[in-house]
């Protein structure tokens, strides 16, 4: 397999229900792969199935040829298939330079001997969180504790984090929620960044603008079916697509700077 | 718990007339006017050594109370006051008979004869909560360091107190002997009557066995700290002498030969928990063992849970006989079984709750106690209880030793400790006697163990009178062969 | 087999009164998330008030009489028939309408202000209302025991039962039937009332209830009294059946009946009926029938009974796995923040020397004579305390798992320790001695910690599973079993009947570090260093796992395991690596007691003794450093409490009492602990000590001088005037002093906090500032 990250036939029920039913998806290497839907569309499902977090009932998921069935998230996460929450799940109790540094470091079992000998001995990964702290352009908040940021800025960390463990795969769980124009835009071009450096990015949101501005290539999920998938131009001009937004609200879908959009449709529980 | 109130507050009252006397009597002091009763020396044979004196010292007081006067001699008191383990009335009693001993009679060393007055006692008093260990570490630093003649613990939960008297060169009176501890270690005297779990367990298998003749025993202990220990070496253990083996298999080298051995002797332990909230399977199972004596020894109420299930489960009088200990003694509930329990045996030290059930020494021991309880005791409604008894009693006793000891010349703990060592028989106020001198090992701290049967009738209890007086301490055996054998 | 089935059917009396208490849990479960450790207390309380109206027709109110004065007192009690007895059906509604108010009381003043506090606000909080009721009682009705009135059939019997041979009592029968039927009143309710509806929804998703248009409180209330009723019930019913009523009764009796509310999921009634059911049939025929055979292991004689409940929860639990049910509340604070640790090094060099002076520098008489011998001991005792508070500090503050089983852990450490260095056995004089290998004291103490270690590892394996309150309920049930499996088990500890092993004082260097000292008072300056420096160097050790990748771990599970799992974190791993440690830390304490006291016995190591640790360590402050040394010097037995009994021995007898109010209140006006009090202090107070010049010190005269002038003239009349032997100490104006700066700041504190309050959040705060 020449993807990253592939889904084959991925299935996930909650007794008779299917949140995700045989998806296939493909995320290549050092591309930007997006994945959108509705409310419900069984979005955060799939990202919770890749990262080990909800059992998959059929189907595989395979990681850099490596099939990830029966595999722990946190050994998910140590080869590189790193996620981000909605919810953000930040440590709270930690500085937001802990936060990535807890990210980063690799552990042994002697560690906490080590520890108590000294504790702020260098592990040598310093180098990579400094470099998404500063991508991110967290610098001057390096030693506030994350509930003393605003939202925005707690976003910011939470992608930060994830970055910190220089993960070969990104999965972004709606990273624009909550985000104003400025911010949405802001983040599209930290990824277009984050690219650069050897790290794929598999993005979920309904951010149509956000996701239609910066993928590479872009799936659509509803009712946890791929309804459509193609590059962005293929995508706005879909009419499951458009029937699969329109019909679900009121609202229109503005396909470019859809902030507004994306405020309207956010809050997916 | 009704009716032992009301019976001392109605000793008290009938002897209100004595305690208007004494008040008014008090005002005599000053003038010191000698005493006319004169020593009966023949009360010392009858009841034991110091009968005579205390039988004087207290008509004297009633005739001329006197004040103690000059430096007092500290007593330290160590009282169990906690949220669960609480026992406020054991101090309190104490409490009360100092003030009397303080200002009726005449304190430590007075001679009612010239008119003498000795010195008060002046107790130190330090409560700690059972359930937090430090405390009773606390209680223990803090009643050595006020450097008292004798600390008394009343009824200590936890021994880490002992060491530290012992350290300290403190000796230690124990009311209520309950730890090993109490009863084994040096330097420590349990004067309370029937001395624990000591003197009543081995009493109640020395009246099964000896007196009543039974070999069948029903055995039900309580699953508690003392419980176990009380079970193990003063229950099983005997009983396992008497039968002539030893549960591990080990030959006995040196059993009692005492007592020789029963042929034909079973029992059947059961352990009854403390937080099981249904013993009805225990009663069914003991009735399923057809005993021919069952004893049994807990804490007030919880021998009669026992009971009313043994009942449920179709005991009557004409079933087996059943020995419980003194501990077990709730005469309200007794009252409410009536005649359901006739002949039901207790085996206890002296009671002094109710003076109709007493004659002589001991009747006027209750008569002084619900008098003078009533006219001290910063709270009348404790009085009723056996620990209330036992807090007044140990006063009284200390008193007794410590008057004894000036002799010598002056009151010290050494002076006392060389007195109580030496009693063999001594008078006790409230209680059978004091044996220190025939404490034998390893139970070397215990100074009563006698113990005295009673049987219910349907509405009081009544002296056995084949069974006054006895102690079960020769089922102990010699260096104890039993337990170290099984232990190896 | 007969006779098998026949005594398991007579276990139905317990069974039906297990089911009762279970069905209460459940209740107060559903409608507040609270295990409710206080119901054996209320039941408790509610037997006695039925009993003494049933006597002598008095009824008690749930409160004490806070009022020094003998003139003007708050009425505790009221004689309502001339101190006769009042009629049955009279005295079971009074007594019944007593529980209700509890309930309400409860809610209102506990619960409701805690219903959006962490887990372990809430166990501290029915912990308190436990002490408090324990605390009354035993005010209220002394060590007084009425035997209960049977209600049900008493002493009626049915011979030879379903052919079975063996008598079974009706009232066992009785029992077990009244606890189906009500369960199915209840059940009725759930299922089928507006009300059970929204509760059960509410138990779901708080969001749920409020659309059924039911305020979660109103819900909360109603399941509050219902729990308090069906205490309620058993203190009255189970009469006979469960015995006399004593204070300690039914609050030992609340794991099987949390075993049984386990079963049924803290949800379901039935199922909660069936398991206290099961568990009084299975604990009577192993206490009776099965503890008769002659295979069954001696060993196992004295504790198979009790560990029943323990057997029953983990295989459910293990059964079950995740599914067991975390109450979703609207929104659930998390516990508060644990501090990083700064300048512990300085702390350390500051806090041992000044520790050492003041415990062993100054001899007890210049305090005051009355404090003499007991000052020093208290010490340690408070440093101990704070070694132990150590253990919750890592594993519930800074990992979040609630272990109630610490305690046992802390006592297999000192069991191990002393055997290896007993010695001798018994002899004439030492009867009750245990024969041993006689290891060097470092030897055996790390055995000791070792083993604790191990068996801390073992009984992390549930903790994998399960989080929160669950865990609690497993653990106390752990530390009960380990209670009568192993430490009051002569088969296995060689301790015959309640006596203690005796341990011999460390020596290093030839000097003895034991507790012992000359004068024979447990009062050893040597001892007291020895404890600072062990305190010290555990200090440092959690301080140093808090700064370095272990913390960061810590943390990062406690705040959220799916998060932590997402961060490349092996959660299953962290929390092993944290039980060890906690054990560890248990386990050194554990040893240390055991050198304090110069023995160890069974009861230092009692669930309840480890229950009432936590209890200060959470008011000291759960989730830092300086949280469990406060606990520690605010202990039982420590420092605070022996100044405090010293000066105010009046109050003596409302430790308990005003015990549990502090917790309440702890746990819902400051769940940070009293240790954020002090943390502005303590942060600069030891540096300012060493760096502060004339200039310094001026201008803090010049602010603080009232107050020091205030404190100085109240403590020179003594702070207690009536406490004469403490009149001439000049220590007193010092101590005065001290604690007029104390209150200054606490006020100084508060009012910092009401005015930050007042902003919209913290956030907004942050960007207001910036």
């Amino acid at each position: 397999m020449s993807a990253l990250l592939e889904t084959n036939e991925l299935t996930v029920s909650y007794g008779g229900l299917h949140a995700n039913s045989n998806v296939n998806i493909k995320a290549e290497k050092g591309k930007l792969t997006g994945l959108i839907g509705p409310n419900g569309a069984g979005k955060t499902t799939f990202i919770d199935a890749i990262t080990g977090f909800t059992n998959v009932s059929s189907g595989r998921a395979e990681f850099n040829g490596n099939d990830l069935a029966g595999v722990a998230p946190d050994e998910r996460a140590k080869a590189g298939l790193v996620r981000t929450f909605q919810s953000l799940e930040l440590f709270e109790d930690l500085t937001v330079w802990d936060n990535l540094i807890v990210m980063a470091e690799e552990t042994k079992w002697w560690s906490f001997l080590a520890d108590i000998v000294k504790p702020h001995r260098t592990l040598g990964i310093e180098e990579q969180a400094e470099w998404a702290l500063n991508l991110l352009s967290l610098g001057e908040h390096r030693d506030k504790l994350t509930l003393d940021l605003s939202h925005g800025q707690r976003k910011l960390v939470s992608v930060a984090r994830a970055l910190a463990a220089k993960p070969s795969m990104l999965l972004l769980d709606e990273p624009a929620a909550g985000l104003d124009t400025v911010e949405s835009q802001q983040l599209g071009k930290h990824l277009r960044e984050i690219l650069k450096q050897d790290i794929s990015i598999f993005l979920i949101d309904h951010d149509m603008g956000l996701v239609l501005s910066v993928c590479d290539y872009i799936y659509v999920l509803d009712f946890g079916k791929i309804i459509a998938e193609g590059t962005p131009e293929e995508v706005r001009n879909n009419p499951e697509v458009k029937r699969a937004y329109l019909g679900e609200t009121a609202g229109e879908m503005q396909a470019e700077g859809g902030a507004a959009a994306a405020r309207t449709l956010s809050g997916e529980g | 718990m009704l009716v032992p109130i009301a019976l001392a507050v109605s000793a008290a009252l009938a002897f209100g007339a004595t305690a208007a006397s004494a008040k008014a009597g008090s005002g005599a002091v000053k003038s010191a006017a000698k005493c006319a009763t004169t020593l009966n020396t023949a009360l010392d044979k009858k009841d034991g050594a110091g009968a005579g004196w205390l039988a004087r010292a207290i008509a004297c007081s009633r005739t001329n109370p006197m004040k103690a006067k000059g430096g007092a001699v500290k007593i330290g008191f160590l009282n169990p006051e906690g949220a669960v383990i609480n026992f406020p009335e054991y101090r309190i009693s104490a409490e009360a008979a100092v003030k009397y001993i303080n200002t009726e009679l005449g304190g430590i060393g007075a001679d009612p004869a010239t008119g003498t007055p000795g010195v008060p006692i002046k107790l130190v008093i330090c409560k700690y909560n059972a359930l937090a260990a430090a405390e009773l570490g606390n209680c223990a630093n803090t009643l050595a360091a006020a450097k008292p003649a004798v600390v008394f613990a009343s009824l200590a939960f936890g021994d880490a107190h002992i060491k530290i008297f012992q350290d300290t060169k403190t000796p230690v009176i124990v009311g209520t002997p309950i730890f090993p501890a109490d009863f084994t270690s040096a330097g420590v005297y349990a004067i309370g009557g029937g001395g624990g779990c000591l003197g009543v367990h081995l009493g109640l298998i020395y009246f099964a066995t000896q007196t009543l003749k039974l070999n069948k025993v029903a055995l039900p202990w309580a699953a508690s700290a003392p419980g176990i220990f009380c079970y193990n070496d003063l229950e099983a253990k005997p009983l396992d002498i008497l039968a002539g083996q030893s549960r591990s298999g080990a030959a006995i080298t040196t059993s009692s030969k005492l007592l020789g051995t029963m042929k034909g002797l079973t029992y059947l332990p059961i352990s009854v928990p403390t937080a099981n909230p249904d013993v009805a399977a225990y009663a069914a199972q003991i009735m399923a063992f057809k005993p021919n004596v069952l004893v049994y020894s807990n804490q007030g109420n919880l021998c009669w849970d026992l009971m009313d299930k043994l009942i449920a489960n179709g005991w009557t009088t004409s079933s087996f006989p059943i020995v419980f200990s003194g501990s077990c003694i709730d005469t309200a509930t007794m009252t409410k079984l009536g005649s359901k329990i006739n002949g039901l045996y207790t085996i206890g030290g002296m009671s002094i709750l109710d003076p109709d059930a007493l004659t002589g020494a001991a009747k006027s021991d209750a008569l002084t106690y619900g008098t003078k309880m009533y006219t001290y005791s910063s709270d009348r409604k404790l009085s009723g209880t056996g620990f209330a008894t036992q807090g007044f009693s140990a006063m009284m006793v200390l008193w007794q030793i410590a008057s004894e000891s000036v002799k010598a010349g002056k009151v010290t703990g050494a002076s006392m400790v060389a007195t109580l060592k030496a009693t063999n028989g001594h008078r006790a106020f409230g209680s059978t006697g004091l044996f220190c001198k025939q404490a034998i090992a390893p139970y070397i701290a215990v100074c009563a163990t006698q113990v005295s049967a009673s049987q219910w009738d349907g509405t009081a209890l009544k002296a056995v009178k084949t069974a006054q007086n006895f102690s079960g301490l020769a089922l102990v055996g010699k260096g104890d062969a039993l337990r170290t054998s099984e232990l190896k | 087999m007969k006779e098998a089935i026949a005594y398991s059917i007579m276990g139905l009396g317990s069974g039906g009164f297990f089911a009762l208490m279970a069905m209460g849990i459940v209740v107060a479960y559903k409608g507040s998330g609270v295990i409710n450790f206080a119901h054996g207390a209320v039941a408790m309380y509610v037997a006695f008030q039925f009993s003494y109206l049933r006597s002598e027709g008095t009824f008690h109110f749930p409160w004490f009489d806070p009022l020094p004065t003998s003139w003007l007192n708050l009425p505790v009690k009221l004689s309502l028939h001339n101190g006769m007895p009042i009629n049955f059906w009279l005295a079971a509604i009074l007594s019944l309408l007593t529980a209700v108010g509890i309930g309400a009381i409860m809610h209102y003043f506990v619960f409701k202000p805690l219903r959006n506090a962490a887990p372990l606000g809430k166990v501290i909080g029915a912990i308190g209302v436990m002490t408090y009721f324990l605390g009354l009682a035993s005010i209220q009705f002394g060590s007084n025991q009425p035997q209960p009135e049977g209600v049900l059939f008493p002493n009626k019997i049915l011979t030879n039962f379903l052919g079975l041979g063996l008598p079974v009592t009706a009232e066992a029968l009785a029992l077990a039937g009244v606890s189906i039927i009500i369960g199915a009143v209840i059940w009725f309710v759930y299922k089928y009332s507006r009300i059970g509806l929204a509760t059960r929804a509410a138990s779901g998703n708080e969001k749920g209830a409020v659309l059924l248009g039911y305020s979660p409180d109103r819900l909360a209330l109603f399941n509050w009294i219902l729990a308090a009723l069906l205490a309620g019930v058993v203190g009255i019913m189970t009469g006979t059946v469960t015995g006399a009523i004593s204070v300690g009764k039914f609050t030992g009796l609340i794991v099987p009946a949390l075993g049984a509310a386990l079963i049924g999921s803290m949800s379901s009634i039935p199922f909660a009926v069936l398991g206290g059911l099961v568990i009084g049939m299975l604990q009577t025929f192993v206490g009776t029938y099965v503890s008769g055979r002659s295979w069954f292991p001696a060993w196992l004689y004295s504790g198979a009974r009790d560990a029943i409940p323990l057997i029953i929860i983990v295989g459910v639990l293990f059964l079950k796995g995740k599914s067991l049910p975390v109450r979703g509340n609207i929104e659930e604070k998390r516990l508060p923040l644990a501090p990083y640790p700064k300048r512990v090094g300085r702390y350390v060099a500051i806090f041992v020397p000044l520790g050492f002076i003041i415990a062993a520098g100054m001899p007890g008489d210049f305090l005051y004579s009355g404090l003499t011998g007991s000052w020093g001991f208290s010490f340690t005792t408070s440093l101990i305390a704070g070694m132990f508070g150590l253990s919750f500090v890592l594993l519930a503050g800074y990992v979040g798992q609630i272990s109630l089983v610490q305690i046992s852990l802390a006592g297999i450490s000192a069991f191990v320790m002393a055997r290896l260095m007993s010695h001798y056995g018994p002899t004439e004089s030492t009867p009750f001695a245990v024969g041993g290998p006689h290891w060097a004291w470092p030897l055996a103490m790390a055995s000791g910690v070792i083993v604790a270690v191990l068996v801390g590892l073992l009984l992390a394996v549930p903790a994998l599973r399960i989080r929160g309150v669950q865990l609690t309920v497993v653990t106390i049930a752990a530390s009960i079993s380990l209670y009568s499996l192993y430490f009051d088990n002569p088969k296995l500890t060689a301790l015959q009947g309640g006596s203690a092993y005796s341990i011999q004082p460390p020596t290093a260097f030839g000097k003895k570090f034991g507790v012992t000292s000359s004068s024979g008072l447990t009062d050893n300056p040597r001892f007291t260093l020895f404890c600072l420096l062990v305190l010290a160097g555990l200090c440092v050790t959690l301080a140093n796992l808090r700064r370095g990748s272990s913390g960061r771990r810590f943390l990062a599970v406690r705040a959220n395991e799916r998060a932590a799992a997402s961060a490349g974190i092996n959660v299953a791993k962290t929390k092993f690596l944290a039980f060890g440690l906690a054990a560890a830390f248990a386990g050194v304490a554990g040893s240390m007691m055991a050198f304090q006291t110069n023995q160890t016995a069974a009861p230092m190591w009692d669930y309840g003794i480890g229950l009432s640790a936590l209890a200060f360590c959470y008011l000291g402050g759960i989730t830092s450093i300086n949280g469990a040394i406060l606990g520690g010097m605010i202990a039982g037995g420590g420092v605070v409490s022996t100044f405090g009994s010293y000066h105010s021995p009046g109050v003596y007898a409302y430790t308990a009492i005003l015990g549990g109010i502090g917790m309440i209140l702890t746990a819902i006006i400051h769940p940070a602990g009293q240790a954020s009090i002090f943390q502005p202090l303590m942060r600069y107070f030891g540096s300012w000590l060493l760096t502060a010049r004339g200039k310094e010190w001026g201008a803090v005269f010049k602010r603080l001088w009232p107050f020091l002038l205030g404190g100085g003239i109240w403590g020179a009349i003594g702070i207690n005037p009536w406490r004469t032997d403490s009149w001439n100490r000049g220590w007193m104006i010092v101590l005065g002093m001290l604690i007029v700066l104390f209150v200054r700041n606490i006020v100084t504190q508060v009012k910092a906090a009401k005015a930050a309050a007042a902003l919209p959040d913290n956030s907004s705060l942050q960007e207001v500032t910036a």
